[in-house]
Formats: C-alpha cells, sequence, structure tokens
C-alpha cells in the first residue's frame, strides 16, 4: 500500500500540469482569436489594423464605440460618390487637422492628416489623453474648455457651447521637414476652434444622470503660420506690420492706405491699442497677454477703426520674434487680414477720427441693422468675392515671390522684398506718393532728406539700435583685447623670472668664485688619471707559512743586504728611541759588526797586491765600526755570548753574504774616485773585475724583491 | 734574519702610531726624515735622475677637464706615472711598498677606509722660477685623502734654491713651510684642510707624489665619471 501511493499522486500530479499547459495554452488562442476579430472590425486598413498589439485593438475599439455613440445621435446616411469627394477635398483644404476629445480629454477621433501638421501618427494619438500631448502650461485653459454645464436655457447652451482657444501641442516637425523623436518635439501653437456636442433624444434622460459621459468636444486645429515660413503671397487685403513689445507700431504696409486710409506713417510710434474699437479692447488685451505666453496668438474677430470714421473687421495672426543670438524676444510682427469694407463710415468712434472727418470713403450703406452672425456670413461671402478679383495680381506677384524667395535665404529680406513689389503695384496707382514713400518702405537705408521727421526718427531708432548691437562686439572684442593683453604681461613676466633666475645664478657663480669654492678651486687641482688605481697590498696568513721555510734559506742573503739602509735610517734617531727600541737596535749594531769582522777574514785571505790596496783604502770605515762595536760590547757583553751560542749553524751562510756586500761598496767607492780621476792606471783592470761582479749582483736584486715580500708576509702574520 | 724584518716592521708600527697618526688628527700635516735612508734614498733618485735624462717626463696637467690642461704659469713641473713594476723604477717600488705599509698601519686609526692608491707621480721642478700656486689637491670629493711626498734633493738650500711647500692650514693664523730635503716623506690631508703652493724653484727639484683613495669617495666619483663619460658619447 505504501509502495503504491506515492506512485499515483506522481501521475496524478503530471497529469494535472498537462491539464493546465492545455488549458492555458486554449485560453490564450481563443483571446487571440477575438482580438483578431475585433480589431478587423475595426474601420482601418487591413494593413494598419494587422500589427496592432492587443492593448492598441483595445483602445481603438474603445474610441470608434464612442464615434460611433457620437455620430448616432444624429441620422446616419449612405455615402455617395459626391460625398466620398467632399470628405476627401475639407481635409486637403483644412490647413490642419480634426479633433474630438471626450470629457475626459480622451482623444476619440483625428483624421488623418493630423501627421502633416504635427508629424504624429494618427493611430497613436487615437485613444491616449490629450494632455499626453499638450503644454503642461496649457492644461488649465484645456480643462475649462472641456467642462460643459449642463441644464441651461437653449439660448445660453447655444453660447457657451462654442469654443476658441490657443494650444500648443507636440510637434515632432523640424523647420527642415525632418521628424524627430517626440522625447526631443518642439511645441506647435494650435488655433482650436469648435463646439460641444451633447446626446439627444432618446438618451437624454440616461445623459442627465451621467453627465461627464455624455458630452464631446470636436474641434477643428489650425495652425498659424510663422512670418518667415509664408509661401503664398499675400492678397490685397491683408497688410504686414511691425510692432514694439509693447504693441506700437514700428513698420506698416502701404495697402493700410487703401484699406483704412491712413498713411504708414500716420501710425508710427503709435499704439495700436489706439485704433482698436473699444468694446474690443478687452478682449484683445488678453489675446496679447496670450502672444507673450505662448509665442504665437490668432486674434479672433475684432474691429479696427478706420481714418475718417467707422470700423473694417479684421483678425490678425500675431508672432513673437526672438533674437537668435540670445533668445530674447525683440518685436512682434502681425499678418492683418481685412475681413470686410469700412462699416459705419460716417460713425466717429475717437478722437483722431474728428480730425479727418472731411476726408471720407463713401461705402455702400446697409439699410437693415443684422445681427453679428449675420454679419459674418456677409463678410465671408465678402471675402470670397474680394478673393476672386484679385486673383490675376495674386499670380503675378506669386511668381516674383517664389523666385526671389529661392535666391534670398534670410527671411526678413524676403518680407521686405515681397513688400517692396506689392508696395511698387500699389504705389503704380498713386505716383505723387513715389518718391517719398520708398526710403521709408526700407529701414535699414540710410537717411534720406525726403522722409519726413516720424521716419527719421523710425531710422534714429534703427540706427541707435544697430549702434547698440554694434557696441556689444566691439566690447566683446575689447575685452578679448584685454585678456590678450594679459597674457603677453604674464608671458612678460615669465621672461623677466628667467633674466632673474640667471642673475641669481651668475651671482652664486661669482659668489662662489670670490670664496674660492668649487670651479675654481677644481681647475688648480693636480689632474690623476680616474682608470688605474692599486690596491693597498693584503696578505693571506697560509701562504707565508708554506713559502717562507722552502725560499727562506735561499733569499737570507737579500734580508742581510736590507740591513744596511735600516741601520743608516735607525742610526740617526738612536738616542731619542725608548729602552726596548735602544736593546734591538744594540742587537742589531752587534749582528752587522760580526758581519764586518768576517769580511777582513775574507780580504786576508786573499793575496792580490790591487785587492790589498783596496783594504787599506776601507781600513778606516771599518775601524771607525769597530771602536763602535767595542764601546757597545762593553755596555751589552752578556748578549752578545748568547747570540754567538745561538747562531753557530748560518755561518756559512753568513759568509757569502759577506762576500757580496764589500763588492757593492767597493764597486761605489771606485765609481767615486773615477768621478774623481784620481787613480788613472789600474781603470782597465778594475773595470773587467766589476763587469764579471755585476751581472749576477743585478739578478740577485730582482731575488731581494721577492724575499722581501715574503718576509712582507711573515711580518703581517 | 726574520727577526731583523720584525724589528723594522716594528719601527714603523712606532712610528705610524706614535707620530703620523696624532700629528695628523691634530694638525693635518706630518714629515719624517731619514725614511729610507742613504742608500736606498740614493737608489730612488738615480733611478728618477735617468728618467728625467731621458726625457720621459712631460708638463703636469691640471684636473680642469677630463683630459687634463697644460698651464705652465700655474703648475711648472714636469712629470710621468709609474706603479713600480716598469724597467728602471724597483728602487721606486720599494719606496712604495714601505709607504704603503706605513698606511696601512695608520688606516685603523686614521677612520678612514683606505684600500687603494694613485699611480706614483714623479716630479721635477727644472728651476728658473717654476713652482705651483696655492691649490687643494682634492677640493671635490674625486676619492684623494691622503697626500704623500717623498723628496729626493740632496745639499737644498731653500733660502737660495727656493721650492718650499707652504701648506695654509685651514683655520689656522699660521703656515707651514716644509723643504724638500733629500729623505724626507711628507704625509698631509688631500682635500680642502690643506690648500698648498709649491714657491719658485731655482734648482732641480726632484718629488715623489702619491696619493691613497677614500674607498667610498673614490667609488662615488668613478661613477660620476662614468656617468660624464657615457653622456658624452650619448651626445656625439
Amino acid at each position: 500500500m505504501e509502495a503504491v501511493a506515492p506512485g499515483k499522486k506522481r501521475v496524478s500530479s503530471e497529469r494535472r500540469k498537462e491539464k493546465s499547459r492545455d488549458a492555458a495554452r486554449c485560453r490564450r488562442g481563443k483571446e487571440s482569436e477575438v482580438f483578431y476579430e475585433l480589431s478587423r472590425e475595426l474601420p482601418l486598413p487591413h494593413s494598419v489594423t494587422s500589427n496592432l498589439d492587443k492593448a492598441s485593438v483595445m483602445r481603438l475599439a474603445l474610441s470608434y464605440l464612442r464615434l460611433r455613440k457620437l455620430l448616432n445621435s444624429d441620422v446616419l446616411e449612405k455615402e455617395t460618390a459626391l460625398d466620398t469627394q467632399w470628405n476627401g477635398s475639407f481635409l486637403k483644404a483644412l490647413d490642419g487637422f480634426l479633433l474630438v476629445l471626450s470629457a475626459d480629454g480622451d482623444i476619440v477621433y483625428l483624421s488623418e492628416n493630423v501627421s502633416k501638421c504635427l508629424g504624429l501618427p494618427q493611430i497613436e494619438l487615437t485613444g491616449h489623453s490629450v494632455f499626453e500631448f499638450t503644454h503642461p502650461c496649457d492644461h488649465e485653459e484645456l480643462r475649462e474648455m472641456l467642462a460643459h454645464r449642463f441644464g441651461l436655457s437653449k439660448k445660453s447652451k447655444d453660447q457657451n457651447t462654442n469654443r476658441s482657444f490657443l494650444l500648443r501641442m507636440k510637434c515632432t516637425l523640424t523647420s527642415r521637414g525632418r521628424t524627430v523623436n517626440v522625447k526631443s518635439a518642439s511645441w506647435k501653437v494650435l488655433r482650436c476652434s469648435g463646439r460641444i456636442h451633447t446626446a439627444d433624444g432618446v438618451e437624454k434622460e440616461v445623459c442627465e444622470e451621467k453627465n461627464t459621459c455624455s458630452t464631446y468636444l470636436v474641434l477643428i486645429c489650425e495652425s498659424i503660420p510663422h512670418p518667415a515660413n509664408i509661401e503664398a503671397p499675400l492678397d490685397s487685403r491683408t497688410f504686414l506690420s511691425r510692432h514694439t513689445l509693447d504693441m506700437r507700431f514700428t513698420y506698416c504696409d502701404e495697402r493700410i492706405t487703401e484699406l483704412l486710409g491712413f498713411d504708414p506713417e500716420d501710425v508710427l510710434q503709435h499704439s495700436v491699442y489706439e485704433y482698436y474699437h473699444a468694446l474690443d479692447s478687452d478682449h484683445m488685451t488678453k489675446t496679447h497677454h496670450s502672444l507673450f505666453v505662448k509665442g504665437q496668438v490668432c486674434t479672433g474677430q475684432y474691429r479696427l477703426l478706420a481714418k475718417a470714421g467707422g470700423f473694417v473687421w479684421a483678425e490678425t495672426q500675431a508672432t513673437v520674434i526672438y533674437n537668435s543670438k540670445n533668445s530674447q524676444a525683440q518685436c512682434v510682427v502681425c499678418v492683418n487680414y481685412i475681413l470686410s469694407g469700412i462699416e459705419q463710415p460716417k460713425q466717429i468712434l475717437s478722437l483722431q477720427q474728428t480730425n479727418s472727418t472731411k476726408i471720407k470713403q463713401e461705402e455702400h450703406q446697409e439699410e437693415v441693422e443684422v445681427t453679428m452672425a449675420e454679419l459674418k456670413e456677409e463678410e465671408k461671402e465678402m471675402d470670397k468675392e474680394d478673393e476672386e478679383c484679385v486673383q490675376p495680381v495674386v499670380q503675378h506677384n506669386s511668381l516674383k515671390g517664389e523666385t526671389e524667395a529661392l535666391t534670398v535665404a534670410d527671411p526678413v529680406l524676403t518680407l521686405d522684398i515681397n513688400i517692396t513689389d506689392s508696395a511698387i503695384s500699389v504705389l503704380t496707382e498713386i505716383p505723387l506718393y513715389n518718391d517719398v514713400m520708398l526710403p521709408s518702405s526700407d529701414v535699414l537705408l540710410p537717411l534720406s532728406p525726403l522722409s519726413p521727421p516720424c521716419s527719421s526718427l523710425n531710422d534714429d531708432e534703427a540706427s541707435t539700435g544697430h549702434l547698440q548691437h554694434d557696441q556689444f562686439p566691439f566690447q566683446q572684442s575689447s575685452d578679448s583685447s584685454r585678456s590678450q593683453v594679459d597674457l603677453p604681461v604674464d608671458s612678460e613676466l615669465c621672461d623677466q623670472l628667467k633674466p632673474d633666475h640667471v642673475e641669481k645664478h651668475f651671482s652664486m657663480d661669482i659668489e662662489s668664485k670670490t670664496q674660492g669654492v668649487g670651479l675654481d678651486l677644481e681647475m688648480l687641482a693636480p689632474y690623476i688619471p680616474m682608470d688605474d688605481d692599486f690596491q693597498l697590498r693584503t696578505v693571506s696568513p697560509v701562504r707565508p707559512m708554506c713559502s717562507s721555510p722552502c725560499s727562506g734559506l735561499d733569499l737570507t742573503p737579500s734580508s742581510s743586504t736590507q740591513t744596511s739602509p735600516a741601520l743608516s735610517a735607525a742610526t740617526p734617531d738612536s738616542l731619542s728611541c725608548d729602552p726596548v727600541q735602544q736593546k734591538n737596535k744594540t742587537t742589531v749594531q752587534d749582528h752587522s759588526r760580526e758581519i764586518i769582522q768576517d769580511s777582513d777574514i775574507s780580504y786576508k785571505c786573499q793575496t792580490n797586491p790591487k785587492l790589498l790596496k783596496r783594504k787599506l783604502e776601507t781600513i778606516p770605515l771599518s775601524e771607525a765600526i769597530r771602536l763602535g762595536s767595542v764601546l757597545q760590547v762593553v755596555t751589552d757583553f752578556p748578549e752578545k755570548k748568547v747570540r754567538k751560542t745561538d747562531a753557530p749553524s748560518s755561518e756559512g751562510i753568513r759568509h757569502a753574504t759577506i762576500l757580496l756586500l764589500p763588492s757593492n761598496v767597493a764597486s761605489r767607492l771606485l765609481s767615486r774616485s773615477s768621478e774623481g780621476g784620481a787613480i788613472a792606471m789600474p781603470l782597465p783592470q778594475i773595470t773587467h773585475h766589476d763587469c764579471e761582479v755585476n751581472a749576477p749582483v743585478i739578478g740577485r736584486q730582482h731575488l731581494l724583491q721577492g724575499e722581501e715580500l715574503l718576509c712582507a708576509l711573515d711580518l703581517v702574520i | 734574519m726574520p727577526f731583523l724584518q720584525h724589528d723594522l716592521d716594528t719601527q714603523l708600527e712606532s712610528l705610524a702610531f706614535a707620530q703620523v697618526v696624532p700629528a695628523l688628527l691634530d694638525q693635518g700635516f706630518f714629515y719624517v726624515d731619514h725614511f729610507l735612508g742613504d742608500i736606498a734614498g740614493h737608489m730612488v733618485l738615480g733611478q728618477v735622475k735617468r728618467m728625467h735624462s731621458c726625457g720621459l717626463l712631460n708638463d703636469g696637467q691640471l684636473a680642469g677637464q677630463s683630459s687634463g690642461v697644460c698651464r705652465r704659469n700655474i703648475r711648472g713641473d714636469k712629470i710621468t706615472w709609474v706603479n713600480g713594476t716598469e724597467r728602471g723604477t724597483e728602487a721606486v717600488n720599494f719606496l712604495l711598498t714601505l709607504i704603503d705599509k706605513l698606511i696601512s698601519l695608520c688606516v685603523g686609526r686614521l677612520g678612514k677606509s683606505i684600500r687603494a692608491r694613485s699611480k706614483a707621480m714623479v716630479a721635477c721642478y727644472p728651476g728658473n722660477g717654476a713652482g705651483y700656486v696655492k691649490h687643494v689637491d682634492n677640493p671635490n670629493a674625486d676619492g684623494r685623502c691622503v697626500t704623500c711626498i717623498y723628496y729626493l734633493n740632496k745639499n737644498w738650500n731653500a733660502k737660495e734654491h727656493g721650492g718650499l711647500l707652504r701648506i695654509f692650514p685651514e683655520g689656522k693664523p699660521y703656515v707651514a713651510d716644509i723643504e724638500p730635503l733629500f729623505d724626507r716623506l711628507l704625509l698631509f690631508w688631500s682635500d680642502r684642510r690643506n690648500p698648498h703652493e709649491v714657491q719658485p724653484s731655482y734648482a732641480t727639484r726632484y718629488a715623489i707624489t702619491v696619493w691613497y683613495f677614500d674607498s667610498e669617495e673614490r667609488a662615488e666619483a668613478k661613477r660620476k665619471y662614468l656617468t660624464a663619460i657615457s653622456q658624452e658619447g650619448s651626445s656625439s
């Protein structure tokens, strides 16, 4: 029983695992199949849906359901061929894209041309929150736009559903047309205008309960063109103006004369607020504020006062121009679109208009006062008519503009050139102002005597700015020159230090010379070679023990010869020596006396008469020695006896030594006598004898050296 | 005979311990007369005169450059270098042997490590006012420690012949005039403690000079010398 139980458990666990794996695999398969079917239901091309992941499928499906809910509130109709063409044309004509947002800010729908405007793909944005792609500073405003108060009356509801605001969204398109990553995207100002849609009909009660689920914000998002990127030439109903940061005119297009009646010089240095309708002042102030917050702004429709009276409806796109070097705001460039003719020309709306009441342009007056909406519609129709009339002029200008745009890279110059062309075309109608206006149109030109005081002020201001701009690089250059000057100063200091160091070194040399130290003494020192050094003679104790017994007897005569210089060296100092040394020297003298006595005996044995004469010559020396030895014998008699008894065996060797020593002495004596020239007779015979004796003496002198070394070895021990 | 040799060395030992060492330590120089004895001294003198007559002596050199520089107005002697093994220098060899023994006996008590010496410089001031200006033998640590000079001039009269060796002991108010008499051995420190000069000689003046080296200082000097040679070699 125990053996069987584990086996069963193992089998059961394995089976369970297998079943679990199969079940999981089955679930995954079903899930994939469901997602596949769901993606096919999306209104997107198959090539797009086949690459979606599950999260994307869910995101897009939810958005699609919401869109159907929104569209389902209206009557659905089948698209005809004409509808299809119109739909495509709408997107092309729209310089922007369509955007549908839920109350929470989720992107329910985007038109596909968003990629051309912002560089972001439609699929990536749909279903995501719009707050992920907008500037953080615009989120609060965006939430206000999304909010909707339910329960208002129809009239107020209609008014409140309209939305118009500026929104900064991420843009991955660069000015060169390339696409960058979302993380390094820049911000693009979009003009958003639209309205809030709510569900109607049967679901009204449900909407009341769930307020936030039933409202959608439908927007048309248009980008505001940057003045530098304006491609199409401006039409005759549009004029350019440039303003300081407080919105005073610094430049104005000549078209303003035809449109409003002002001369361009009239408005210079005047604030644009002087020409706003009083009722639009608050709106324009807000727009002005928004301009500096976001960089670009598009005003709604506002009223711009004419010179002689009345006003025109206008809309302006304003852009802040920043300095490319220090990124500071320099000026504001405005593209002003005039949307209507002069309204109420006889109405005086400001003090300025009272001065020019005489100069009035007659315009067709409308008999019936209409609502603002109707006015807008009429204005739009009039714009269309005007555009049709201006088409030939536009075509002409477009050709010139394109050609010049290609040749000139600087956008500012491009604008100036376009302006000049349009000014020329306008001024042909009024030749009277040609000479006066041309110089003022180009601000960079030098002052002209024909220009009026206003333009001269403008030029002075511009020239002042130019000078200030020039002063900055001048200051920079002066700073750099200062730094350059400082560097040479430092290098000069370094150069000065080196001479000081040299001087110190030189003074050190002088000091060394005065002290007699160093090179001077070295130059005077006696030279010795560096390569030849002789080691002091060191002795090994073993060698003398071995060699001394063997060669001692042979070298004994040389040692006796050495005693002679020792005796002669020691004799003068004998009186100053210690008693012990005196005894030693006394023994030495006794020994030498014995040698002398032996030599006398040897001389007596010979019978040669010449040798006898030599004996006579040497007798005085021997006699003197004998006398000295006799005196010493008297004082040291006992020591003498002991020496005689100790050295009887070596008498034979001593005899040989004695024979050699006298011959040396004799040869020296003979040489002295020969120098004196006393004896001339015995020279030949003596010379022969000396020759016979000298040969062995020289050989034995070498031997003496050898014995000397051995004796030295013995003594060192 | 060994007894006699022992007696001779005893004399050297007594000379070293009792006279040379105390004098060097006290005043920096010392001289002893009758160092070799008349017979050996005359033999040395004979060999030196033979070298002179054979023309083996050349102008003395200065140590300012590695190859030596001749300046007769500074140094007017004529010299040759011998090591005692050449033919005709047996007596000089005997002299060097005795001086070696003397220095070896002194080394232990001088506080120096002396194990080597230079060759013997046989020098002759030929007269006519030849001399050597005041100088130091070893101003810049070339290893020379003790200078030994053996004079060979018989019947020399300093008043008549000049040639005095004048020592200017450092920090002392006196000078030491040493006559170059026959069979005299002079020893003094080679460094800056003993600036000295040879006054103009008006007779032929013979001397044999040998320098004993401090082993450490000499090794250092040789190392610098070889470094300088290698640098010159590399530069060329």
